[in-house]
């Protein structure tokens, strides 16, 4: 009765149950294995909490209606984040190999899903990391009192500050001049920042050095990644709920609004947040859990894991936005003391005369004495909501607002260091996964001689990745990597996941499967898994790609950037990107998702003039060999 | 008589320079006590004017490196309870006539910290408005401090990196000599020629003599 795709000689390409309990026990010993289930944990709660929870699930939260968001996140974290994350680890548990291997062995025309994973790693490894160098780059400048972006530089005669910092503020200066260097379009290289080099490089020997042999040294430094951001998260909640404000950032992400529930986009975004924060259809997941023995419980650790990623996503929300509300609670305080000053000044009256309290008498009272000298002064609307609503995610949110609240506490370097160490971890212990979901890959391929050790894989793609990452550090890198962002991390992986979903339920078959995971766990997979995986997650990633890609074509393709000579600064403006950015955007997300169908292409003519090759020699070899035997009589 | 003794009267109050109308010939400046210190803010009073005052005087007899100058010197008028007053400088040769104001900008800006200090509050909140106060310029080490916590960080992983490869790769010729080890003495049993010591060492390379074939000493 269940729909299942014909699939000819899938048993020869897989282990079967008996060889998966003979492998078991006789421990194969070129296959990295996991020390112990804590640090199979450690690694994949790491390689999923990445920066995305901190900087785009707040962002989310607190636009889509506050508290309200939880309810769809949540619904869609369990219809089609959990069950995701269960058929990765089984799926790599039961064939016990990387995305490219368990593909394969489902079908050779599937290994393009394989490739799709692999190269999407590759992409999204490189972007990130450079992420991770602009992290570095922070935590090296942090170890200085005061803090580099909390006062604007001089200019050339000492007169006064530098035009650009006086018009918009020391943090945009530092982030936009001094870190970026940031060009105003991004057919501007200006050239290659050497400072941006040298953290670069930092940031890939980091990694090398903690991925060198695979798990059996990323096993190790998972102890310190995935728990440290943990601690540091507490200590910013304690911290931030002594400063005055913080309750105010809280109440505001957390209050709901219930009429965005009815909003499309509410949902959309959700979906897409849960399978993006999810790092699924990277295969790194798949990697990572066939290094277990076959009988773990691949299915208590993927509710476990997923329930500790949305803990987090919450956990680092109620952080941020407690910090978030004290510097918005600073910036109103300090718009309104200048308001109150230029006035006191205006109208010589005493200190004390106009308070917080008495302002809006105040001012309409000299409304109504002496409108035109108030309307001299151009007072500032000083509106709390606006300041706590402020560009608060992505970049923007941990290089310019969380940097400017760390500038206004005391021993600001301290809150600094730990913050971007915070940062570095979480994006450390994701590219974990990256690597892995790029070099176990690169190994199953065969496409370099097998006998070079692991170390010389992961050294090749370092170095690669290095080379090409040199990209953003140009003038003009921030805007490549905003592309690389938008265009290969986000369709080539709903189509994966897609294609991970279909092939498990129809290719390889869901018959099959549940037999599996009975052999693996002892039970079959109850009725929720069997409709999730078979009708309800595809369903809801098929309208999430359709979505995605039909908002992403209809919009005009224009980015922002930091242009001092444009009108609004020190607001970004936004441009049209160039004619040939169409092909850049094919190459990102075009190439990935259409691998699958042209290696599948490519492996069917393949098949086709081997099978026909085949029938030749065989007929030529029953030519040449007798085929009549003299018996003895 | 009497009108030369009121002409000689005169001259002296008509000497005196007219703070009310020639204000602007001085510079205005602006207090932000309670701004400033908050509960522990003075009371602004006659007394913190003339400490104002002989301020001023030292700071233009500093400048001119002459002791002329006197508390009189200085005229105060159009104070408001903003507590913002102007005041003009007067030579002390002629009350009548007010130092240029380019000389008392430069006098107030050298010794614009100690005026400061006077009265316990800073750069901005005591004024002078049309004397930009000198920006405090920001400290640059010779060497970046960033730079040093990357050569730090570099040269820790640098050393991690080698470690772990001089590890493997000692790891990787310990297996093969173990690998070796094994097949020569398979060799060995299998060959009829007379042996050499070297092949009887175990893995730790000890000769044991126990095993070595004495049949080169026997003759038949």
């Amino acid at each position: 009765m269940k729909l299942t795709l014909p699939n000819p000689g899938l048993e020869k390409r897989i282990p079967s149950h008996a060889d998966l309990d003979r492998m078991e026990v006789e421990e194969a010993g070129d296959r990295p294995k996991w020390d112990n289930k804590t640090q199979y944990m450690l690694t994949c709660v790491g390689f999923c909490v990445g920066l995305g929870n901190v900087w785009r699930f707040p962002y989310l939260c607190q636009s889509h209606g506050g508290g309200a968001f939880m309810i769809p996140f949540l619904i869609l974290l369990v219809l089609e984040g959990i069950p995701l994350l269960h058929l990765e680890f089984a799926i790599g548990q039961r064939l016990r190999s990387g995305s490219v291997g368990c593909w394969r062995s489902i079908s050779p025309y599937l290994t393009g899903v394989g490739i799709a994973s692999m190269l999407v790693s590759f992409v999204v490894g490189m972007y990130y990391n450079t992420i991770m160098a602009w992290v570095m780059w922070y935590f090296f400048n942090s170890f200085q009192s005061p803090l580099p972006w909390s006062q604007c530089p001089l200019n050339e005669n000492k007169t006064g500050y530098v035009s650009e910092c006086a018009r918009s503020s020391p943090v945009d200066y530092f982030w936009y001049r001094e870190t970026l260097n940031a060009t105003a379009s991004i057919d501007q290289s200006g050239g290659i920042q050497w400072w941006m080099i040298l953290a670069l490089m930092c940031a890939w020997v980091v990694l090398y050095v903690s991925a060198i042999r695979g798990i059996e040294t990323t096993g190790k430094a998972v102890y310190i990644t995935s728990t440290l951001p943990y601690i540091v998260l507490t200590i910013f909640l304690i911290r931030g709920l002594t400063l005055k404000g913080s309750l105010s950032g809280i109440k505001f992400l957390f209050t709901p609004d219930v009429n965005e529930l009815i909003n499309p986009s509410t949902w959309l975004d959700a979906g897409a947040q849960v399978l993006f924060s999810f790092s699924l259809a990277f295969g790194g997941l798949i990697s990572f859990s066939s290094y277990n023995s076959v009988h773990n419980n691949c299915e208590q650790d993927a509710v476990i894991i997923s329930v500790i990623n949305g803990f987090t996503s919450v956990y680092s929300a109620t952080v941020i936005y407690s910090i978030i509300g004290f510097r918005a609670t600073e910036k109103f305080d300090e718009c309104l003391s200048g308001n109150i000053l230029s006035m006191m000044n205006a109208f010589e009256i005493p200190e004390g005369n106009i308070t917080e309290t008495n302002y809006d008498e105040m001012v309409n009272y000299f409304n109504l004495t002496s409108p035109a000298i108030l309307a001299g002064l151009n007072l500032k609307t000083c509106d709390l909501n606006v300041l706590l609503s402020e560009g608060v995610e992505g970049t923007g949110l941990a290089f310019i607002v969380f940097t400017e609240a760390i500038t206004k506490m005391p021993v600001a370097p301290l809150w600094s260091i730990l913050f971007f160490i915070m940062l570095f971890c979480l994006g450390l212990s994701t590219m974990f996964g990256n690597i892995e979901g790029c070099v176990v890959p690169l190994q199953d391929l065969n496409i370099l001689p097998r006998t070079w050790p692991k170390e010389v894989f992961t050294g090749l793609t370092c170095l690669v990745s290095f080379l090409i990452a040199i990209i953003f550090a140009q003038g003009s890198g921030s805007y490549w990597l905003a592309l690389f962002d938008s265009f290969a991390g986000s369709i080539p992986l709903l189509v994966i996941a897609l294609c991970e979903l279909i092939a498990v339920s129809y290719i390889y078959g869901i018959d099959r499967f549940n037999e599996d995971i009975e052999f693996m766990i002892g039970h079959k997979p109850n009725i929720f898994w069997q409709v999730t995986w078979r009708f309800l997650s595809p369903l809801i990633i098929m309208v999430i790609l359709v979505f995605y890609f039909v908002t992403t074509v209809a919009k005009p393709l224009s980015y922002i950037v930091w242009d001092p000579e444009s009108v609004n600064f020190p607001v970004l403006a936004e441009v049209g990107y160039p004619g040939w950015i169409s092909a850049i955007i094919f190459i990102l997300a075009g190439i990935p998702s259409l691998s699958i169908p042209v290696v599948a292409l490519v492996k069917f003519i393949c098949n086709r003039n081997k099978t026909s090759h085949d029938t030749e020699s065989i007929s030529t070899i029953s030519g040449k060999v007798p085929m009549t035997v003299k018996t003895s009589n | 008589m009497f009108p030369l003794l009121l002409l000689l009267c005169l001259p002296p109050a008509l000497a005196a320079v007219d703070c009310v109308n020639e204000y602007r010939n001085g510079y205005q400046v602006r207090l932000s006590i309670k701004t400033a210190l908050g509960d522990q803010a003075y009371d602004w009073n006659e007394s913190e004017l003339f400490l104002f005052r002989a301020t001023i005087a030292f700071a233009m007899r500093k400048f001119t490196k002459t002791e002329a100058y006197e508390v009189s010197n200085i005229v105060v008028c159009n104070q408001t309870p903003r507590v913002s007053f102007w005041f003009i400088v007067t030579s002390p040769e002629n009350p009548a006539q007010a130092i240029s104001k380019n000389i008392v900008e430069q006098a107030v800006r050298e010794s614009r910290n100690r005026i400061n200090n006077a009265f316990l509050l800073t750069d901005k909140s005591l004024e002078f408005l049309g004397i930009p106060p000198t920006l405090a310029a920001p400290i640059n080490p010779d060497t970046p401090p960033w730079l040093i916590v990357f050569g730090v960080v570099i040269g820790a992983v640098c050393a991690g990196i080698v470690a772990l490869l001089i590890m493997s790769f000692v790891k990787r010729r310990r297996g093969k000599k173990a690998k070796e080890v094994p097949e020569e003495e398979d060799q060995a049993k299998g060959t009829d020629k007379a042996v050499t010591g070297e092949t009887f060492e175990d893995r730790n390379g000890v000769y044991n003599l126990g095993f070595a074939d004495d049949d080169r000493f026997t003759q038949l």
